[in-house]
């Protein structure tokens, strides 16, 4: 059984159908890429992952548990984090506190308990945890420095980096290199693998970036117009003639 | 370590005061103390959870007239009867979720407004129970014995449940759930994909925000002596939303100094007949145009520059709540 499955998922949006009978499943362990031209519905399938809509139809299930059955904030509890395209960061927090929000629902102590000051050696202790990974990341420095005044590339890091606080078995990247540099893109690109390999991670991430999707991707699932347009090795779909179409289409359009 | 010292300075001249200052002073310091304490409750539901209310004056009367009637007829101990119109109030808040739960921004406001107006409308009809528009006189506070009869003793009651609220609030602000009060606050989305849920976290803000006013209105009573129901309208409401607003929107410092700010503005003003009107709206006018971060942040421009930026500032969330 898969991990992640997703069964003739359809959603619309108005008039416009962003997805129209999508499949395809994402085995334990592997990094996914999910490619397609702008507007092709990958960030849909993220969002529907996260339970911000309701699809029109078809079914997502993880770990064999339908996924549809839940609450938003259920979906982190069995272990899918994600980053959001335009930044998820909460802006006026430190660097620090977005990473502890990540542990949220790791935190032991009730309300009552809180309130009363009670729970404060697991607030340390998570601390500690996540000022390790920011010095990992070379980002130690900025531990108490505010989200919003950081440069876009970092930030991107800090949410990649309070997605791993949270535990996840999946990762859900929405275009984790955008607005980088190739050095940074190389950086993010070896981070990802590392941590796939040490947190025992499976990754599915959406990105335009070619660089990124052939350096790491272990597969490749194309878009097009809510569809799948090829699917397999990422050489393989690179050549793929549905896929090099698409993209051409996109290019004549922007130009 | 400075902020300990300069906290431990503040707290001397707080205990000492009842040595320099008059009686009415003391009075007028101890009725500043319960709009502390209800104007940190409106400010971790507004300030931090961005939960706009303007009808807190309700909460305010259901607590004063819950302990009141807690003491004047089941004879309670006055110190119980505090946080049991805490309780009382903190679960009347959950009349508030309903419609935070479905509606945003300026709607939500609307809701709070009718709230209040509706609680301003019950209680002078309730005649059996709260004595109608003449309003009830308030028992005096008895504690283990000895009688709070004088404006000094009330004032150190006062100051003791302000600094015990102070500090619980403290507690939250800088826990898991105060960090999931900003998180929804800024990004809904981002927070419910890290897990915290909107449904509960918005309750813990309703109660907790009801729990405060529900303990100030207590205090309330027996620092007046007396209520009635015209004193919980909404000028009142609007009167703890600008203190939270001048203090400073999430901000416990701001809290403490919007309310002082405005419950001793009209007595600095008392001298000028006829003009208060005037001067104290463009007190209120000017303070928004020359401090956008409230009092607050006013204060940190000097000390922390560096995370000024954190607070909200009042105008451009009000923007925010209405443009949903
Ligand atoms: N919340 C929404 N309301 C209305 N339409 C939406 C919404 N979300 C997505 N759409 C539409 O659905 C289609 C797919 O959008 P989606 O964001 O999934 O594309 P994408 O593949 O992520 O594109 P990009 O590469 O530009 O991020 C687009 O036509 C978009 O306009
Ligand atoms: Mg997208």
């Amino acid at each position: 059984m898969a991990l992640l499955e997703v069964e003739e998922l359809t959603m619309r949006f108005g008039g416009v159908k962003a997805l129209d009978g999508l499949s395809f499943a994402v085995e334990e362990g592997q990094i996914v890429g999910l490619i397609g031209p702008n507007g092709a519905g990958k960030t849909t399938v993220f969002n529907l992952i996260s339970r911000f809509y309701d699809p029109v139809g078809g079914r997502i299930r993880f770990r064999g548990e339908d996924l549809l059955r839940l609450k938003p904030h259920q979906v982190l509890e069995r272990g899918i984090a994600r980053t959001f395209q335009n930044l998820g960061l909460f802006p006026y927090m430190t660097v620090l506190e977005n990473l502890l929000v990540g542990r949220h629902i790791h935190y032991k102590a009730g309300p009552w308990a809180l309130a009363l000051g009670l729970g404060r050696r697991e607030e340390r202790a998570f601390r500690a945890e996540a000022e390790g990974l920011l010095d990992r990341l070379g980002l130690g420095p900025l531990k108490g420095a505010v989200v919003a005044f950081l440069p876009y590339g970092t930030r991107k890091f800090i949410e990649l980096a309070r997605a791993l606080m949270t535990r996840p078995k999946l990762l859900l990247l929405d275009e984790p290199v955008a607005g980088m540099n190739a050095t940074e893109t190389q950086m993010m690109g070896e981070f990802i693998k590392r941590v796939r390999d040490e947190y025992g991670l499976t990754v599915l991430l959406v990105e335009h970036d070619m660089s990124l999707v052939m350096g790491i991707c272990e597969r490749v699932i194309a878009l097009n117009f809510g569809r799948k347009i090829a699917e397999g090795a990422p050489e393989e779909v690179q050549r793929d003639p549905a896929v090099i179409e698409a993209y051409l289409g996109e290019e004549v359009r922007v130009a | 370590m400075r902020r300990l010292i300069l906290w431990g300075v503040a707290l001397c001249l707080l205990a000492l005061a009842p040595l320099f200052l008059r009686s009415y002073t003391l009075y007028i310091l101890s009725l500043a103390g319960v709009y502390v304490i209800a104007t940190l409750g409106l400010n971790l539901l507004t300030g931090y959870a961005g939960q706009l209310s303007i009808g807190h004056a309700g909460f305010l009367a259901i607590g004063a007239y819950t302990s009141a009637l807690l003491v004047a007829r089941l004879g309670l101990p006055f110190w119980l009867s505090i946080p049991l119109a805490g309780l009382l109030t903190g679960l009347t808040g959950f009349i508030l979720l309903v419609p935070a739960l479905r509606l945003t921004a300026i709607y939500l406001a609307i809701a709070t407004l009718g709230f209040g107006a509706a609680v301003a409308e019950i209680l002078p009809r309730w005649t059996a129970l709260t004595g109608g528009y003449q309003g009830m006189k308030v028992p005096k506070a008895v504690l283990f014995g000895l009688a709070l009869d004088s404006d000094v003793k009330l004032y150190y009651l006062t100051l003791s449940i302000v600094i015990v609220m102070l500090l619980l609030a403290r507690n939250i602000v800088d826990s898991k759930m105060g960090r999931a009060f900003i998180a929804l606050r800024d990004q809904e989305r981002a927070a419910q994909a890290c897990g915290i849920s909107l449904t509960r976290y918005k309750a813990y803000a309703f109660f907790i925000s009801a729990f405060y006013t529900g303990i100030a209105g207590g205090l309330y009573s027996f620092v007046v002596g007396y209520i009635s129901p015209g004193e919980f309208d909404l000028a009142k409401s609007l009167l703890i939303f600008m203190m939270m607003a001048l203090g400073g929107m999430a901000s416990l410092p701001g809290s403490v100094l919007g309310a002082l700010f405005l419950s001793f503005l009209p007595h600095w003003l008392s001298g000028f007949r006829g003009l208060q009107q005037f001067i104290y709206g463009a007190a209120l006018v000017l303070v928004v145009i020359f401090m956008p971060y409230g009092f607050w942040g006013f204060v940190r421009r000097w000390t922390m520059p560096d995370k000024l930026e954190r607070l909200p500032r009042p105008l451009r969330a009000v923007v925010e709540f209405v443009r949903g």
